[in-house]
Parts: C-alpha cells; sequence; structure tokens
C-alpha cells in the first residue's frame, strides 16, 4: 500500500496495467530521400547542397533551412571521410525495430565525409575498442554485397578504420 | 506596449521516477489545485487552460482533452502545445501571450509528463527519423557525449568537472523537497556512478521523471490585485532553429549560429542587461546534462567561451555562492518533460517570492532567467522580476 | 476585441486521399513556399516580414514524437520564434491572433499539415480514450461517433435521409472547390447504400481519408491594410473543452460548442447568428455533426438540425449556407481541418470562392473540433474588411 499526497491509499497490486500501442506508418520518401536511399543501393553516398550558402545537406531534403531557397546540386561524397566525434553504446538500449533490446556494445559516429567539409553523417564504426578511437580517425564506408542492398542506411553495414598514408 | 503579464499563483507535484499511486489525470489535478490555493482563486476564476506534455511519449492522443475534466479545462476555453523539451517553455509563452491579449484575465498553465508509462529510450527514439537514424538507437545520452568530448578537446577542461557541477547541483537538489533525484552527491560519487555513453554518467543525465506542474498567470491589473506579491514575466525570446542541424549531427561542424546564445543576448540586450553574471540574481536552466553546464555558462555569457569550467573548478555555481547556477537542482536531478522547462520557470518565481525553502538563494532575488530548451537547440527564454519597472 | 488582428494570405494545397510521391517535408513546403510568393513577405524578423511561425500537427499521425521537426526547414524556424499547437488549426489560428493582440508579434505564419494515408486512423483515434477504461472497451472516434448520431436519432428522430442530405449537399458543393477531394454529384440512395461502418454511420456518411496542407499568414491592422487590398478581419473567437467521459456529456446536445460560439458572437457583437453571419464553414466529421452543430450554433431550435437540412437553408443560395466549400465530408485532413474551414471563409469574404461562392458574404464563421463527439470546439469569426 502506498500513501497518496491527497491522503488516500493505494493497493500496489493495482499499480500499472500494461496497455500495448502498436501503430504501424508507413512513410512516404519524397523525391530527397529517394534519390539518397536509391544511391546505397548503387553503393554511392548521394547528398545535395544550398544553392544560396553552398551548405551540404545529409540526409537530403528539399530546403535549405538557413537561406529557405530550395536545394539543388546533387553530389557524391565519401566513401571516406574522417571521424567528427564518437561514442559507444555500452547501456543496452531498447530498440523500437526489433522490438526488444538491442545488443551492446557499439560504437556510434559523426563523420565528415570527403567532399562535404561542412555536414556529418551519423552511422557506426566497426571499431568498439576506445582506446583506438580517436577524433580525427580516418574510415570508410562499407557497402553490403550488392545484391544484399535494401536501398536502407543499413546498406553501409559501418565504417571501418583505414590507414592513410600522412 | 505590451501588456504586463504575472505569475499569481504556483503549483507542483513531487517528482520521481514512478508514480504508480496515481494516473496522469491525478497527478496533474494535484498541481492544478495547488496552484489555484496557491493564488486563492477557485476554478471559476480561470478564463482559460493552456495544457501540454509529450504526448507520443505515452501514447495518450489529445490528452488535453482526455483529460479536461482534471485539468479544471471543463466548459473553458484553451489549448494544448507541444515542442519536445521545451514545451513547458512553450506553454508559459502561450499563456503569457493568452493573458496579454486583452481576452483572458487569467490563464491557468499546465505542464506535465508520466513517463513511468512506458519504455524511455525506445520512446524518446521516436523522436528520430525513422529511415536516417532511429536504427541507431542512441536516446539522448549519444548527443550529449559527443558535446563532452568536443568540449574537453577544444577548452582542456578536465573530466571530473561534469562531475563537480552535479556536486554542486545536488546541494540545492538536497534542499528541494519537490525534485525527483534529491540526494547530496559528492564529487567522487558521480565519478564512480556508470558509464552510459563514455564520458557521460548516469548522474550526468537528466533523469526519466513523472511530474506536473501549474502556474496561474494573471494580466496586469489582475496580478496587482493578487494575495501574493506577484511575480513578472518582464520579458520572454522564443528562438528556434531548423532541424537539419540536428540530422546532419547533433554537432555541428561548421560555425553556426547558436539558439541559445542568441535568445540569451536578444533576452540581456533588451532589457539592459549589460553583465548578466552580476546583473541576474538566479538562474534556473533546461540543462540536460552536466556536460552542458559549461556551455550553458558561456552562451549566457556567464562566462568567456572556454572558462565557464573554471567558474566550477572554483564551486562558484553552487545555490548559496555568486552564481546561483540551478538551485533547485535544475533538469539533471528532475525532468518530467513536458513540465521541466515549466519547472524552471516555476523555481525561479518562487526564489522571486523568497518561498523556495531550503534552497533560497541567501540574498534578494530581483532578476531570475530561467528557461526551457529542447527540440533541435530550440529555446524559449524568460527574465523573471519582482519588481514591475 | 479592441486591437484587430487581420489575414494577409491564404493556401490550400490539393487535398487528395494519399500523396504518397510526397515526403512531409514536401507536404509541408508547398503551401509555405506558394504563400510567400502570394504575399511577397519573407521571413524576416525586422517588421517588414514574418516574425514567428505556428504549425499544427500531431505526433500520432506522423509517428515522430515532436513532429514539428518535419517542418523547421521549411517554415523558416532557424532562429526565429516558433511553437506548435498540438491539435486543430483553427487553435493554431486562435493562437495566432492571440500572439499578435499581446503585441509580442505583428504578423505569424500558421502552417496546418496530415498525412492521413501513413497510419490506421481509428487506431490512432482509439488512443484519444484514456487507457484503463474506455480504451479497452474499443472506442475510437468513429464508434464514439456512431453513439452520438444514434443518440441524436432517438432523442430527436433525426432520419438517416435527413443526415444523407448533408453528404449529397456537401460533395455537390465541393463539385465548385478546386482543391475538394471528393466532389460527386450524389443522391440520397447513394449514401444509404455505401457500406454500413458503425451503425447508424455509413461510409459516405463520414470524412474520408485525407492528405494536405494548408498555410495562413495573420497581422496586426494596420499591416494587413498596407499588405492585401481584400483585408478580412478575426472579429470574434471562442473556444470550449466538455468532459472527456462520453457518459458525462449529452451526446445530442453539443454544450462546449455552444459556448465557444457565445464568446465569439458576443466579441463580434452578433446577437442573431442566423442573420447576421453569411456563410458557415463547420469541421463535420461525420454527417450527423453538420445537423447537431447547426443546432449548437444556434441556427436553429434543439432537434430542428434534420429539418434545417432539408429546407435547403444550408445550400448555397439558402438562409444559412453551411459548407458551401464542401466540408470534410468531402476530405480534408484532420489538423487541417479547422484551419482549412477559415480559409474557405476567407476566400468566400473576399469573393474570391469561385463556384461555392456566397454572394454578397460578409460575416463568416469557421469551426474546428477535437477529441471524440465534439468534446472541444473553436470558433473563429471572421468580417470583411473592405
Amino acid at each position: 500500500m502506498i500513501e497518496r499526497a491527497d491522503g488516500l491509499r493505494v493497493d500496489d497490486s493495482y499499480y500499472y496495467i500494461t496497455i500495448p500501442l502498436h501503430l504501424e506508418y508507413k512513410w512516404a520518401q519524397g523525391h530527397y530521400f529517394e534519390t539518397f536511399l536509391k544511391g546505397l543501393k548503387q553503393g554511392k553516398i548521394l547528398i545535395n547542397q544550398c544553392p544560396s550558402c553552398g551548405r551540404h545537406q545529409i540526409p537530403p531534403i528539399n530546403v535549405c533551412g538557413r537561406c529557405h531557397v530550395e536545394m539543388g546540386e546533387w553530389k557524391e561524397v565519401g566513401p571516406r571521410g574522417t571521424v567528427f566525434a564518437f561514442n559507444i553504446v555500452v547501456d543496452p538500449v531498447y530498440d523500437s525495430g526489433i522490438p526488444g533490446m538491442r545488443e551492446v556494445p557499439y560504437t556510434v559516429a559523426h563523420i565528415i565525409l570527403d567532399g562535404a567539409p561542412d555536414v556529418t553523417i551519423y552511422h557506426e564504426l566497426e571499431e568498439q575498442d576506445l582506446s583506438k578511437l580517436k577524433v580525427g580517425m580516418r574510415v570508410e564506408a562499407v557497402f553490403k554485397p550488392e545484391k544484399e542492398r535494401e536501398g536502407l542506411l543499413s546498406d553501409i553495414i559501418y565504417f571501418r578504420t583505414v590507414t592513410e598514408p600522412e | 506596449m505590451k501588456e504586463r503579464v504575472a505569475i499569481i499563483g504556483i503549483g507542483q507535484t513531487k517528482q520521481s521516477y514512478l508514480k504508480p499511486e496515481v494516473n496522469a489525470e491525478e497527478m496533474v489535478n494535484e498541481a492544478v489545485r495547488k496552484a489555484i490555493e496557491d493564488a486563492r482563486l477557485s476554478m471559476k476564476d480561470i478564463d482559460a487552460v493552456v495544457s501540454g506534455n509529450i504526448e507520443f511519449l505515452e501514447g495518450h492522443y489529445q490528452a488535453d482533452c482526455q483529460f479536461a475534466d482534471g485539468f479544471g479545462a471543463w466548459m473553458k476555453p484553451g489549448l494544448a502545445i507541444q515542442t519536445g523539451g521545451c514545451t513547458g517553455g512553450s506553454l508559459v509563452v502561450a499563456g503569457t501571450m493568452l493573458a496579454a491579449s486583452g481576452l483572458f484575465n487569467k490563464v491557468l498553465v499546465i505542464g506535465w509528463q508520466k513517463m513511468d508509462a512506458t519504455p524511455f529510450t525506445g520512446a524518446i527514439n521516436t523522436t528520430r527519423e525513422p529511415i536516417y537514424d532511429r536504427h541507431l538507437n542512441v536516446g539522448a545520452a549519444a548527443f550529449l557525449a559527443a558535446r563532452g568530448i568536443r568540449y574537453m578537446e577544444e577548452t582542456g577542461c578536465p573530466e571530473e568537472i561534469a562531475s563537480l557541477s552535479r556536486a554542486l547541483v545536488s546541494e540545492g537538489a538536497s534542499r528541494n523537497p519537490y525534485t525527483h533525484i534529491n540526494r547530496r552527491l559528492t564529487a567522487e560519487e558521480v565519478m564512480k556512478s556508470r558509464v552510459i555513453v563514455w564520458p557521460v554518467r548516469f548522474y550526468h543525465l537528466a533523469p526519466t521523471s513523472c511530474g506536473a506542474a501549474a502556474l496561474v498567470l494573471a494580466n496586469e491589473s489582475e496580478a496587482k490585485k493578487a494575495v501574493k506579491k506577484p511575480v513578472w514575466i518582464k520579458d520572454l525570446v522564443v528562438v528556434h532553429r531548423e532541424t537539419s542541424v540536428y540530422r546532419g549531427g547533433a554537432v555541428e561542424v561548421s560555425s553556426s549560429p547558436d539558439a541559445v546564445e542568441k535568445a540569451a543576448t536578444t533576452l540581456f540586450k533588451r532589457n539592459g542587461i549589460v553583465n548578466p553574471r552580476k546583473e541576474i540574481d538566479v538562474w534556473e536552466t533546461y540543462s540536460p546534462s552536466s556536460w552542458y553546464d559549461m556551455f550553458d555558462m558561456e552562451r549566457r555569457h556567464i562566462a568567456e567561451k572556454g572558462q565557464a569550467w573554471r567558474l566550477i573548478e572554483k564551486e562558484l555555481t553552487r545555490f548559496d555562492r555568486e552564481i546561483p547556477w540551478n538551485p533547485s537542482g535544475g533538469v539533471v536531478c528532475s525532468n518530467p518533460i513536458g513540465a521541466s522547462g515549466m519547472l524552471r520557470v516555476l523555481q525561479a518565481a518562487l526564489q522571486i517570492r523568497g518561498e523556495a525553502g531550503g534552497h533560497q538563494v541567501p540574498k534578494e532575488v530581483r532578476l531570475a532567467q530561467a528557461d526551457a530548451y529542447g527540440g533541435t537547440h530550440w529555446s524559449e527564454f524568460f527574465l523573471l522580476s519582482k519588481y514591475l519597472s | 476585441m479592441g486591437k484587430r488582428v487581420g489575414i494577409v494570405a491564404v493556401y490550400q494545397t490539393k487535398y487528395e486521399e494519399s500523396k504518397p510521391y510526397l515526403h512531409i517535408h514536401d507536404l509541408a513546403y508547398e503551401p509555405i513556399k506558394e504563400i510567400l510568393k502570394i504575399s511577397g513577405l519573407k521571413f524576416v524578423g525586422d517588421g517588414t516580414g514574418i516574425d514567428a511561425a505556428i504549425g499544427a500537427s500531431q505526433d500520432h499521425w506522423d509517428g515522430y514524437a515532436i513532429s514539428s521537426k518535419l517542418y523547421q526547414d521549411q517554415i523558416g524556424g532557424h532562429l526565429r520564434p516558433e511553437s506548435r499547437v498540438r491539435g486543430d488549426g483553427a487553435v493554431a489560428v486562435f493562437y495566432a491572433a492571440m500572439s499578435i493582440l499581446s503585441g509580442h508579434y505583428d504578423t505569424i505564419i500558421v502552417l496546418a499539415l496530415a498525412k492521413e494515408s501513413q497510419v490506421d486512423g481509428r487506431l490512432v483515434e482509439s488512443f484519444g480514450f484514456e487507457p484503463n477504461y474506455t480504451r479497452m472497451l474499443g472506442l475510437d472516434f468513429l464508434s464514439a461517433a456512431a453513439l452520438q448520431a444514434q443518440n441524436y436519432i432517438d432523442k430527436y428522430g433525426i432520419s438517416p435521409e435527413q443526415a444523407a442530405l448533408v453528404v449529397v449537399k456537401n460533395r455537390r458543393n465541393a463539385r465548385f472547390n478546386p482543391v475538394a477531394q471528393a466532389p460527386a454529384d450524389i443522391e440520397v440512395q447513394d449514401v444509404l447504400n455505401s457500406p454500413m461502418l458503425s451503425s447508424p454511420l455509413r461510409e459516405l456518411d463520414t470524412k474520408p481519408t485525407s492528405e494536405g496542407a494548408c498555410t495562413l499568414i495573420l497581422s496586426t491592422e494596420e499591416k494587413v491594410k498596407k499588405w492585401t487590398s481584400k483585408p478580412v478581419w478575426i472579429e470574434g473567437v471562442g473556444s470550449c473543452y466538455d468532459s472527456s467521459f462520453l457518459g458525462d456529456r449529452e451526446l445530442a446536445e453539443p454544450r462546449s460548442l455552444t459556448s465557444a460560439a457565445l464568446q465569439a458572437y458576443r466579441m463580434a457583437g452578433i446577437s442573431d447568428p442566423k442573420k447576421e453571419i453569411d456563410v458557415f464553414e463547420l469541421s463535420e466529421y461525420t454527417s450527423y455533426q453538420e445537423l447537431l452543430w447547426a443546432e449548437g450554433l444556434g441556427l436553429c431550435e434543439k432537434g430542428d438540425g434534420g429539418k434545417l437540412v432539408q429546407s435547403g437553408a444550408t445550400e448555397i443560395g439558402g438562409e444559412v449556407p453551411i459548407n458551401p466549400s464542401g466540408g470534410l465530408l468531402s476530405g480534408v485532413p484532420v489538423n487541417v481541418a479547422g484551419a482549412d474551414r477559415v480559409i474557405e471563409a476567407v476566400l468566400q469574404l473576399r469573393g474570391e470562392a469561385q463556384g461555392c461562392q456566397v454572394e454578397g458574404a460578409k460575416v463568416a464563421l469557421a469551426h474546428g473540433t477535437m477529441g471524440p463527439c465534439g468534446q472541444f470546439h473553436q470558433i473563429i469569426v471572421l468580417r470583411r474588411g473592405y
């Protein structure tokens, strides 16, 4: 039993009743996302650029939020890039996609792709050893074999560490 | 000329991880009744009810309608607002607008969240783009971690500072009976708490909380008739950001304007505040992690860029020292999301009234800054004042 | 109202059952881009442009917590004031008007949008019932509206034929509305032959699934006069919540609608709405609701809604034209519904409603509603200003 702020008492066997909330959504992708996802299927990272301020956007959308003009130019960037920030997820996290708890650890990172220095792509790193992770390290997108690609973000398995001559 | 608006009634529930003894409507009702009572009014004196939470986290569709009776909205005008983490701030903005419109004398504003209804990280993940990054399942901690790492890299701030900052706010929190985590913590204890996403530790993060807050706002003529001394909402500033800042990374690569900084700068400039560190008597800020405290002090011009961690190092930010930084304990001690932004305003108002209790700062509070933060760096800033002019 | 708030410009997308080719980003951008073009205004906060933005959307429809993030870039949310009404677009218009009256902002853009076909709407609306009791009984807004319709039939002897006349009128009116989703030259029998969904409501008695968006720009009296030669003023507003439990309400007597309407009438100085208001744009999610709302607004006696539609008074040429645009029964998305009613009212007052035009309309009433069976109502009364 627990006493409430208003003095009433509540029986703990009536505390919670589980009520599942299950909604399924089908998401319209539109021209911009579609182009991006089709690119992934072909093993390419395609993004767009603001004709006014030159800013890139990942994922691409229809308008530059700062200049409020329509995004135009498409360009292929990566697959190599530089780690801008990273973190290792060690606390088990509920994954609404499974649904269930996701296996840990895994490393997620913001990566500046070659060809788009002003924006990051958010994805996973192969490396899970904290001592080997560094801001500024060079990485490369590893795509699934062509036949297994679905036109989703998961077509990139992760980014793996690459060593490049200085 | 804007009609001036004041806070004349204050109510909040105890905030906690679970609130099994009440349902959402009952929980909100407690805060509502306290606010009405505090203003020495009855429900029939209220002209409109503004309410909000992040409804998708609990599953209630049109929660304002669903709980209209408990909210006291029955047969009254009103509206519901939802702007994510800054919902609490947006609600106070909406309440202020209504009270200043000339059509409503007294407006009841309600913010609430009952997070025991849902697995939190799974729910907060629905704030992510479903195709682009929802599968990464990182919740809010990852953004904060990335920020923290950058701050250490750029300023030389030692890892322990965030833990010290957390310990300093716990001094106030331990004296605030309403806050969720009101344990007094040492920096060592915080450092020993488990790593969520390095360098973010358990105690660095805003907890998952249930709770409700309610305020009664009144226009100038009504406020002057109020039983308790009104707390004036001297000014407010709303600055939102486009979403692509976050889609392209919570960490922004190119130097880009900062919404929090713009809101703070605008607010201070408009009100002739030249030296915020000296002129603002209390800060109640929506800093969602101890790793944000340094940024947030710098963005509010309390310290130069890269220098705020030194104020924390000198322990100047404790509730009874020079810069009372979140004397209530702030968002890291309690985070019922839809109420959090409002609780900042509420706590600042209590400080101005001198009714904060154990965490009352030991000086006259004339001016207080409170704010809400959420979404993709959205900010709602308030300047509260003891005196009308 | 002391100071006045007016409408600078409006824009609606075409409403369609589904727009699978548009991301919500794209859906939001079209009416924003177009209204900027029409008004010639820009997102600049120096007094010469749009100061702030208010959206109307709901996370449940978007499958996205804080779903206002889906249009921040499009609505000019870069370092500027923005807010989101969680609900109907008419409420967003109301909030925009209050913000302008408060003196904090001069000019506000309002956006309302929904992509209903992306999720099972009836399931979404079932979450509108509190979880322990009524949700477990399997109620959704449709079955609740059916209870309401049956209650209305039992209490006042309204017939399915009378309700069907509403559908026939609205779907026919929609033939002249270029943005309408489902114009149709139908007869009463078509309605009565359509599949039963939840008795007594048949498919054609209910609002079809719909997608689309709309925008409005509101401003102060001074600026509206400067920016448009056809100003329309918001003269009265009113809103009201009723109880949440259906059992606590008289479903066939929308008292919260009456309360909201009286607030707006008083503000606008209207004593006889039937005579003084020339056109009504109502949010009828079912055919029976249009009759009920007409009663709640005081356009006829209680229980006379059926006779009102039979008399032809609610036709475009009638005494109290209701939904000359075709209304919700011709397909308007949730969230957009109330804002679209305001826009249709504005078009009428400007004489721009094309084939739906009510000749010489000077005063119009727009209505939005939320919650099951019209628990909450928002009324906006508008007047032609030229």
